[in-house]
């Protein structure tokens, strides 16, 4: 084929290309893309969301956020330690649950899916369902049984409002993870595994040595879900707490919502919201790359 | 050639499909003014009255045929604020909406026209008129008046002995011991709704100083702290009592377990006003219910008060068109002006009219102790409404770290003063 013949028929493959992906390039370029955009421009006035002037400040929002909000530094500390505790418990759940389902149990395939389903609910919805068993079912609970577990004021205090949302939060994820992890185990090869079998190897050698060295690709995705879901948590939070009781369990993103639209300071709010996208983008590009290096090749 | 244009079709397709779906209903989208005929978008968040509002701008539609209504109503557990913005941000600001008082007012500044001249103007109560004045001028219509108060179960009450209504904090205390004692929790406390505390509880302080607006201006220019008003440090008492009296676990309580626990005859009185009568009264029609003011000290003549206040205003939006605004302007006056209107505003609505020409009839229990009230100068102001925006939430995150304990009340007031200041400029 000479050069002359094949031209019309590369630019034919990039213009059918360009045809396809146009629809959702136009969607993201008008509905993420262009927000971002006016998020950053806002982010440089004193808007109060809805006035028709938006006057233009400068840095004044990202100095003030550094140096004198308290509050939202208190609920970026919610958040790290929130992160941190939901992805150690969620990966370990999930991953206990992985080993177990993929033994030859009766009924593990009705498990997974069972285990899944928490996923599928929306995070409001199960904010207020939760916020119903705490309040109202574990009191009733606690008539009857008087265990000391149901008798604790759930949503009352900081410290068992904290343990409420990570209940909350790792009971939706984890059946996501586990459906991962399951993916990462299914696919070592077995020949693997009997060969180490016959070597001696026993099944803590063979889970420690072997299995999680070989899943480490299913280690960088679950952890990288995990803890870009945590640092940016609001539906469940917002439902079932609402930053409460006093602001102890505000994570940086509700604060930033409160910002913008309860206190009126939209410019201020989408500052904070600009220097929370770094944050996660940091974070998350750290973990991914430092993941990836552990990875072995199959 | 034909694959191309397969393509391209399938493309449009895939667009047209995502493009229909998630699209407003058509109700919610404002008619462009025809000729004869104007299309009134009205805002409110008077969620319980929705029936009753379309019956009304439906009966005005028949007297008025040009005129149709498109009514959205958003309330109670949803949150009306975030949504009248975004239809602010979206270019669909209504032509009537509501505001609550001078700091919703300077949100919206820019979309408000006065209503200087108005027919409602001379007829309106002197304060709920001023209420919404500007600089002098007119900018909000109000409707109704609201109170607010410790709502008591008057059949508990005389089964425990309770036979003299208390005033004072003391004899509140006497009450709230004989409620417990046959066998009763005194008090459904409602602090875990940021509103129960952040606007009503707050605002006695606030209203019963020798001089509201004085001390508040004073508080906004940095001349005084709340930290050493006395009638501030006097609230703790009150919180205490309530705590003390009240149910279990008062931090997770909202609004709706309020009334709830009220309903149930579980707890004698819950801190809450006249807009909840609607929903006792639905749950248990016989429910025989009153309004008891909410003490500070132990002067009777200081601690009979109720605080009455104008709970909203309408205002019109000045991006409508000229014709548009005429009829808004019509129609408001008509709501409170009218013989219907009058009819819709007291029987239907259940309001306590804001007019001196709207006779009261057929109110429930509630209401017709506030109308007594009212009547025998015994009101202090709602100061609430001028509050910087989001210090509520700021005072009710404050007092529920009281409750738990985290701060001494005067530490409360200093986080106060501190929030305030910090909000206020």
């Amino acid at each position: 084929m000479t050069k002359m013949q094949r031209k019309p028929q590369q630019l034919r493959a990039v213009r059918d290309d360009v045809i396809f992906i146009a629809p959702a390039v136009v969607f993201f370029v008008m509905i993420v893309a262009a927000s971002f955009l006016l998020g950053i421009y806002y982010s440089f006035t004193s808007w109060n969301g809805v006035g028709k002037h938006a006057a233009w400040i400068g840095l004044e929002n990202y100095r003030y956020l550094v140096t004198e909000d308290g509050r939202a530094l208190r609920s970026a500390w919610f958040t790290i330690r929130f992160t941190i505790t939901s992805v150690i418990v969620s990966n370990f759940i999930a991953l206990l649950l992985a080993l177990i389902l993929t033994q030859p149990i009766r009924g593990a395939k009705a498990f997974r899916a069972i285990f899944f389903l928490p996923n599928v609910i929306g995070g409001i919805i199960l904010g207020f369902v939760w916020r119903f068993i705490f309040d109202s079912a574990f009191s009733s609970l606690a008539e009857t049984t008087s265990l000391a577990f149901f008798q604790l004021p759930w949503l009352g205090t900081p410290g068992t409002g904290y343990w409420a949302v990570v209940i909350v939060f790792v009971w939706k994820t984890t059946g996501y993870l586990m459906v991962i992890y399951i993916a990462a185990i299914v696919g070592i090869d077995t020949q693997l595994l009997e060969a180490a079998r016959i070597d001696g190897a026993h099944a803590g050698q063979i889970l420690t040595r072997i299995m999680i060295p070989l899943m480490t690709p299913a280690f960088t995705v679950c952890l990288f879900l995990m803890l870009s879901w945590s640092m940016k948590l609001f539906d469940v939070i917002f439902s079932l707490t609402k930053g409460g009781p006093f602001q102890s369990t505000e994570a940086f993103s509700l604060n930033i919502y409160l910002e913008a639209f309860s206190f009126n300071n939209y410019g201020y709010g989408s500052a904070k919201a600009v220097l929370f996208f770094i944050a996660v983008g940091v974070v998350t590009l750290i973990q991914v790359t430092a993941t990836k290096r552990l990875e072995i090749e199959q | 050639m034909k694959r191309t244009v397969l393509v391209l079709m399938m493309v449009v397709a895939v667009m047209a499909m995502s493009f229909a779906g998630g699209g407003q209903e058509s109700a919610a989208e404002p008619v462009p003014a025809v000729e004869e005929s104007v299309d009134l978008h009205v805002f409110h968040f008077k969620v319980n009255l929705l029936n009753e509002w379309n019956n009304f701008t439906g009966e005005y539609s028949a007297v008025h045929p040009d005129v149709t209504f498109t009514n959205e109503i958003v309330g109670g557990g949803a949150q009306w604020m975030p949504v009248l913005k975004s239809k602010f941000a979206a270019g669909q600001g209504p032509d009537i909406f509501i505001v609550e008082g001078p700091a919703q007012y300077d949100v919206f500044s820019d979309y408000i026209v006065p209503q200087n001249g108005a027919p409602w103007i001379g007829r309106a109560a002197a304060f709920a008129r001023e209420g919404l004045n500007i600089d002098g001028d007119y900018m909000g219509m109000p409707v109704n008046l609201e109170a607010y108060g410790y709502i008591y179960n008057k059949a508990i009450f005389e089964e425990a002995g309770v036979t003299q209504l208390p005033r004072t904090l003391d004899e509140l205390r006497a009450a709230a011991e004989k409620i417990q004692a046959a066998g009763y929790t005194p008090f459904g406390t409602g602090y875990g709704e940021w509103w129960v505390m952040g606007l009503h509880l707050m605002n006695i302080p606030f209203a019963r100083q020798d001089d509201p607006q004085a001390f508040l201006d004073a508080l906004n220019a940095g001349e005084v702290t709340m930290a050493e008003n006395p009638q501030f440090q006097a609230l703790q008492h009150l919180i205490d009592l309530n705590v003390e009296f009240g149910e279990r676990n008062p931090l997770t309580t909202n609004n709706r377990k309020q009334v709830e626990l009220f309903v149930n005859n579980e707890v004698a009185m819950i801190q809450q006003g006249n807009w909840k009568e609607k929903d006792i009264l639905a749950a248990d029609a016989n429910a025989r219910i009153g309004l008891l003011p909410m003490p500070l000290g132990n002067d009777p003549a200081e601690g009979d008060r109720i605080a009455v206040g104008v709970p909203f205003y309408f205002v019109i939006n000045g991006d409508a068109s000229a014709k548009t605004q005429a009829e808004a302007a019509s129609f408001l006056d008509y709501l409170v002006g009218s013989e219907t209107g009058k009819e819709y505003l007291v029987q239907k609505f259940g309001f306590i009219p804001a007019f001196g020409d709207v006779e009261p009839v057929g109110l429930g229990g509630i209401s017709r102790d506030i109308i007594a009230y009212a009547d025998q100068d015994k009101a202090i102001p709602w100061m609430f409404g001028q509050f910087p925006d989001g210090m509520p939430n700021e005072f009710a995150d404050a007092i529920q770290a009281y409750i738990a304990g985290q701060t001494d009340w005067q530490g409360t007031l200093e986080r106060m003063d501190a929030s305030w200041a910090r909000l206020a400029n």
